[in-house]
């Protein structure tokens, strides 16, 4: 319920149109995503990306920030204690105010979701 | 505004600085045929005042063609206003507001046209510096000037080519079916790994409703990974240390 609200704060930043919180090994442990994102998809885009994240780690790059650009919209991902918090904004968002917002709202993520 | 050796009127584009006077470019007409880029500054030491004569400046050409090398004292009168107090200028063109007639000294040019090709140098931007000029531009300018040619783009960074690539910054060009098409530098896995970060991040795309992915950047705490598309069936894939590859990363708005 507190990762909920705290993923809400996200959406005040102008362009976020959601996000959610995926374990190292690929869980969806949160997300705050609308309507049209159905859990099951959204479980197997969270293992992706996981696995995406874990091919980088295991070359020598362990993500601490990434983006995923896809033209009319990014994925952005921040890396915190329990796992990434995933947010998926428009193209035009203000990253910097992202980053800011984010930045706050993983640290805030309570150890256990 | 007669001279017996007639005037060249220069499409000019022209621009006041605070401190180094009038700076302007631009494209001689018929009879000098070349490319200049011209300095001037007023004749007295003052600031310009907006009398006709505080106008007359002395001009320095600077031609980018390595043949023509007579015309580098050229009296010049600037039909621009000076700005006013926090009035930026904005480049103009002779046809539209200002005018700059250069007017070449005759007597000069056959001298300086028998002087051998070979003396001056045949790259990029040069001056010609005289003695008496030379004193007066370096109380203007720290640069250094010892007579002679010297070249004007000498602060300017080199181009960098790919024989001067930082070694430990690795490219990898693959194609969207896994071929090698192009590797350097020391991390062998990255080809490898492009190719999976690629289709694994189509798949992601997919999966949140959009067509596709034009690139992924990860940030490591001392690495950066990036891998982009480069056309229909070309991935472009680049690893390499956070401070080598700033750039990618602000481009990307990590940093």
């Amino acid at each position: 319920m507190i990762a909920q609200r705290l993923l809400g704060i996200l959406e005040d930043v102008g362009g976020v149109l959601g996000s959610f919180v995926v374990a190292p090994e690929g869980a969806l442990l949160a997300r705050a995503m609308p309507a049209e994102y159905d859990a099951a998809n959204l479980e197997l885009t969270a293992s992706r990306v996981a696995r995406v994240l874990q091919c980088s780690a295991a070359n020598g790059v362990p993500p601490q920030d990434g983006v995923f650009d896809f033209g009319e919209g990014k994925l952005w991902i921040r890396e915190f204690l329990r796992g990434y918090l995933c947010v998926l904004c428009s193209a035009n968002v203000d990253m910097r105010s992202l980053r800011l917002t984010a930045r706050l709202v993983a640290r805030s993520l309570p150890a256990e979701l | 505004m007669a001279h017996p050796f007639g005037q060249v009127i220069v499409p000019i584009e022209a621009r006041y600085r605070a401190k180094g006077g009038w700076s302007a470019c631009g494209e001689l007409g018929a009879q000098l045929r070349g490319v200049v880029q011209v300095n001037c500054r007023p004749l007295h030491n003052g600031p310009c005042s907006d009398e006709p004569s505080s106008r007359q400046s002395h001009i320095e050409a600077v031609s980018t063609r390595s043949w023509w090398h007579w015309s580098f004292a050229l009296p010049i009168y600037a039909y621009r206003s000076r700005p006013k107090n926090g009035e930026v200028m904005k480049p103009t063109s002779a046809k539209s507001v200002g005018h700059l007639r250069a007017v070449p000294r005759q007597e000069e040019a056959p001298a300086r046209a028998s002087q051998s090709p070979s003396e001056e140098p045949r790259t990029s931007v040069v001056r010609k510096v005289d003695a008496r000029r030379a004193a007066t531009s370096r109380r203007e300018s720290a640069a250094p000037s010892t007579g002679g040619w010297r070249c004007l783009e000498s602060a300017q960074p080199a181009a960098r080519n790919t024989s001067e690539r930082d070694p430990s910054v690795t490219i990898a060009q693959v194609s969207t079916n896994g071929e090698r098409l192009r590797h350097s530098g020391p991390d062998e896995w990255l080809p490898e790994a492009a190719e999976f970060v690629h289709r694994a991040a189509l798949l992601v795309a997919h999966g949140l409703g959009f067509e596709r992915c034009l690139s992924v950047c990860l940030r490591g705490p001392s690495s950066v990974l990036s891998v982009s598309d480069a056309g229909p069936t070309t991935i472009m894939s680049v690893a390499g240390p956070v401070a080598q590859l700033s750039n990618v990363l602000r481009k990307r708005g990590i940093k």
